[in-house]
């Protein structure tokens, strides 16, 4: 299908998306409980304004960098130590199952008792760690055998077939993996600040405006989160590119 | 004399090699042919040091450097041809043996970009990088046709005639070993047994040692 075809699909199912918000608003007909598109970008552009808008959004942005910068690290470190090693690799899926299978509140209202503060850092590592990990691992295990046999038989060092065979091979799968973990991350960093009520974030506005019945707002602060997710999205593909272009 | 006595190796439950010896010239190509499954590649890992007999005893090797060439290139798609050279010859140099195999001009290229024997011509160049002492070939040339492979195989007896390497080198390729060898050892299937040996075939004519090992085999 041509590019042009499928960009006019996608903005037709945009424009369905709005014309049947426009109509549940106007069967509702209440501003409160389901305002309209344009009554919703109105409040949109006005949070902008908001003299506190510059550093909400920071400050979850900050959240989600942090708790992606460490989930990252030990996902990619202990994601090869464990596609390299099978004892290793059985050691971690135990915490794997756990991290993957447990609710995300569950995780939030313990983190709550535990840290306060940094509920959602913890949250965002937990939930983007195992994505990670486990991407790295089957990166690990996709990598050529006999090139691995070559250079073991040239006897290079571990450390320069890691960078040299590992890393390189690895790296789609690693990409793949953050991007999916970025999504869910991002996500579960707003319900822990839902929960957790920093004094400034994405999801405790958006809870304050769930109090006030500012049902506007709320949708707004949900768009924003929407589009900076999308945003975190783009710029990975962007590196992706920059990065893991691979000559095959 | 580089010498594997009395190798003893199973493979899960069969015996590959029972009371096996072998001998090889320094210095000389030594080609080894025998059957599919054989454990050819086995006698190439052993003498590599990938594999450790169950008993027996290597001599001679201590210390000895070794490069390899396989059946395939086994080339890093992601890295250049020169950063493929350096990743097991590091900061050995590159350009006088991408300049041996005729390769100076495709240094900056990427596997993809090359030819089937351009690829193979880059294994060799990263053999001989690491300064080898002995030069360890699995069917190296049983993927490229046979004008190419003539002058890959001129290109590179040129390379170890001049540089008296020690090439030990396994085919089933009866040609090729002939073309390419000082030395031939023929081997049978399992145990693996030594039934033909012939040394400095190239005092012999061509046609005669095929002969005799077309009847072997």
């Amino acid at each position: 299908m041509k590019n042009s075809t499928k960009n006019i699909i996608i903005l037709a199912s945009v424009a369905v998306m709005l014309i049947l918000w426009e109509v549940a608003a106007l069967r509702i007909d209440s501003e409160q409980i389901m305002p309209g598109p344009a009554a919703t970008l109105t409040s949109t552009v006005g949070l902008f304004g908001q003299k506190d808008f510059v550093a909400i959004v920071f400050s979850t942005i900050l959240r989600g960098i942090v708790g992606f910068l460490i989930a990252a690290m030990a996902g990619v470190i202990l994601g090869i130590i464990a596609g390299i090693n099978e004892g290793f690799n059985a050691f971690m899926k135990p915490w794997i199952v756990v991290m993957r299978s447990t609710p995300v509140v569950a995780f939030v209202l313990l983190a709550l008792i535990w840290f306060s503060q940094s509920t959602a850092v913890f949250i965002a590592f937990l939930t983007m760690f195992p994505m990670i990990f486990t991407n790295v691992v089957e990166g690990i295990h996709n990598v050529d055998g006999k090139l691995l046999k070559m250079a073991e038989l040239y006897k290079v060092k571990k450390i320069r077939v890691i960078k040299w065979v590992y890393v390189p091979a690895i790296a789609p799968f690693m990409v793949s993996g953050i991007s999916s973990a970025i999504g869910i991350g991002w996500r579960a960093i707003i319900v822990g600040e839902v929960l957790s009520q920093p004094r400034y974030g994405i999801g405790n506005s958006m809870q304050l405006a769930q109090i006030q019945m500012n049902v506007d707002k709320l949708i707004a602060w949900t768009i924003i989160a929407v589009l900076l997710g999308f945003l975190f999205e783009k710029i990975i593909r962007l590196i992706e590119n920059v990065t893991v272009k691979r000559h095959i | 004399m580089l010498q594997l006595r009395d190798i003893y190796k199973t493979f899960g439950g069969s015996v590959i090699y029972k009371d096996f010896s072998i001998a090889f010239r320094e210095g000389v190509t030594t080609c080894i042919l025998g059957p599919s499954g054989c454990g050819k590649t086995t006698l190439l890992n052993i003498i590599g040091g990938l594999l450790n007999p169950d008993a027996g005893t290597l001599q001679g090797f201590d210390g000895k450097r070794f490069g390899y060439i396989f059946q395939e290139p086994r080339l890093l798609p992601w890295k250049t041809v020169r950063q493929n050279i350096e990743f097991v010859a590091e900061g050995k140099g590159t350009d006088e043996f991408l300049q041996l195999v005729d390769l100076q001009q495709s240094a900056d290229k990427y596997p993809s970009q090359l030819s089937g024997g351009m690829s193979q011509r880059v294994s060799i160049a990263r053999a001989l990088a690491v300064k080898p002492d002995i030069i360890l070939m699995d069917e190296p040339f049983s993927s490229l046709d046979s004008i190419l492979k003539k002058n890959i195989i001129d290109n590179f007896k040129k390379i170890t005639e001049t540089e008296k390497k020690t090439v030990i080198y396994v085919t089933h390729d009866i040609d090729e070993a002939i073309m390419m060898s000082d030395d031939i050892i023929v081997l049978s299937k399992s145990p693996v047994k030594i039934v033909f040996e012939e040394k400095d075939i190239k005092s012999l004519k061509s046609d005669d040692i095929k002969r005799k090992i077309v009847n072997i085999l």
